[in-house]
């Protein structure tokens, strides 16, 4: 179960549960007669085979395109087509060698794909804790103005704990019902820093929407990260 | 032909081309890269549990077989539910006019969104047009390629534009909070201090 604290307009907080929505349940693949069959990876390359391998072994192309004409240097006859179980994940150097300390940077790239910067990588602190309380922003903003302004990508259903936390989350869900609008939902003291639930995830602007029917209430938290703009050509 | 999406809306087509949106278009992007000690780029690989080679990116492949180690291509292989009934396949939506609804807002929030589109008409009727500048949300479905699900298409229409978000039904259920059956006195009574049995704790 995962958590979130979140505040109410009277600025009173209560630790509740988030949920995902549910994945659609994947089938299985069978062949023609109706029989199981299952998906094994097996070996087809290995870095010392690889072309940039065998570019430093063949000082001249010719005579490395002569060689795989010839016989198969490209193929490693030992290892292709052995079953891979397990693997432990790995960072190869450029000379082929494993990394044994690796060394983050982050790259920003501008949207046609060119370098902007790059700059030392540090570790973002998640901003959604159970125990740092999301404020109340106040910033209410019509249904229509966010599904129109912004991609909806992500959502989370907020629900209760307990007695008292379900009738906290349902007044919260009536009062945005009642005014038709979404609250701005942000991470930091005042709300402005975006949401991050787990280190270095995904930083995310975040919109409640709040329903009820009878005695039951839907909170939803729609999070994006986009604008619904048209891309420049 | 270029690829378009084709709808009717009731009894009326129209047509869209479409381009893919993402961050990285709208915005740039940022990658975290792993670099050697000369701040050159490094490439991910794997080593197998026996630790005897490097398998470069890339340099594994997923095959599928039967218990009697026969080869299956994936094009011959049909998917099967987790109730073990043969699932269709469902063809590909594109250059297919499908039919189209108007849909509320609740509708589209109740969808998370997996692509979004934008949306060019190359042909659309005048109904429809005045459908998306008045606000209204169309809702069709939509299958890139073919496959086993099919998703929601919602083309709609902003200050920007006009835009199709594919989705897929988030089937939040409302919460409601049910304490079971309470026992509660028809009539509150002031407590009396012989009612509580002190010797039975």
């Amino acid at each position: 179960m995962r958590y979130i604290r979140l505040t109410d307009s009277k600025k009173r907080d209560a630790k509740v549960q988030y949920i995902s929505p549910r994945k659609r349940k994947a089938g299985s693949y069978r062949n023609s007669k109706g029989e199981d069959v299952k998906s094994y990876r097996f070996i087809n390359d290995t870095d010392s085979h690889n072309p940039q391998n065998l570019l430093r072994l063949y000082e001249d192309t010719e005579e490395l395109a002569e060689q795989l004409i010839k016989d198969d240097p490209e193929v490693d006859m030992e290892k292709a087509g052995r079953m891979i179980d397990s693997a432990n994940q790995v960072w190869i150097a450029e000379d082929g060698k494993v990394l044994y300390s690796a060394k983050m940077m982050n790259v920003v790239y501008s949207p046609e794909g060119d370098v902007k910067s790059t700059e030392d990588f540090e570790d973002q602190e998640p901003t959604v804790m159970e125990d740092i309380a999301l404020p109340w922003t106040g910033k209410l903003l019509p249904i229509s103005a966010v599904i129109t302004k912004f991609a909806l990508l992500r959502k989370l259903q907020i629900s209760h704990l307990d007695g008292l936390t379900f009738d906290f989350l349902y007044d919260i869900a009536k009062s945005l019902q009642d005014k038709k609008s979404m609250l701005y939902v942000g991470g930091g003291p005042a709300g402005k820093d975006p949401l991050i639930f787990q280190r270095n995830g995904t930083p995310l602007r975040g919109f409640l929407e709040g329903r009820v029917k009878d005695s039951s209430y839907l909170l939803v938290l729609h999070l994006s990260n986009l604008e619904l703009m048209k891309v420049p050509e | 032909m270029a690829r378009e999406i084709c709808i009717e809306l009731n009894g009326k087509s129209s047509k869209f081309g479409f381009s893919k949106i993402s961050r990285e278009k709208v915005y740039g992007s940022k990658k975290t890269v792993v670099v050697d000690s000369n701040n050159n780029p490094c490439v991910r690989g794997s080593i197998p549990i026996d630790g005897d080679v490097i398998i470069p990116k890339a340099g594994t492949s997923t095959i599928y077989i039967n218990d009697n180690f026969e080869m299956f291509s994936r094009r011959d292989l049909e998917m099967y539910n987790t109730a073990g009934e043969k699932m269709e396949l469902l063809p590909g939506t594109l250059n297919v006019e499908q039919k189209a609804e108007i849909v509320d807002q609740q509708r589209l929030l109740d969808h998370f969104i997996t692509s979004i589109y934008s949306l060019e008409p190359s042909e659309i009727d005048d109904s429809t047009q005045k459908e998306l500048d008045e606000g209204s949300i169309l809702e069709t479905v939509f299958n890139y390629y073919a496959g086993y699900n099919i998703s929601s298409l919602f083309i709609m229409k902003t200050a920007e534009g006009i835009f199709g978000l594919v989705g897929e039904p988030t089937n939040f259920e409302y919460s409601s909070h049910d304490v079971g059956e309470v026992v509660v006195e028809e009539d509150e009574e002031e407590a009396e201090f012989d009612d509580m049995d002190f010797g039975m704790l």
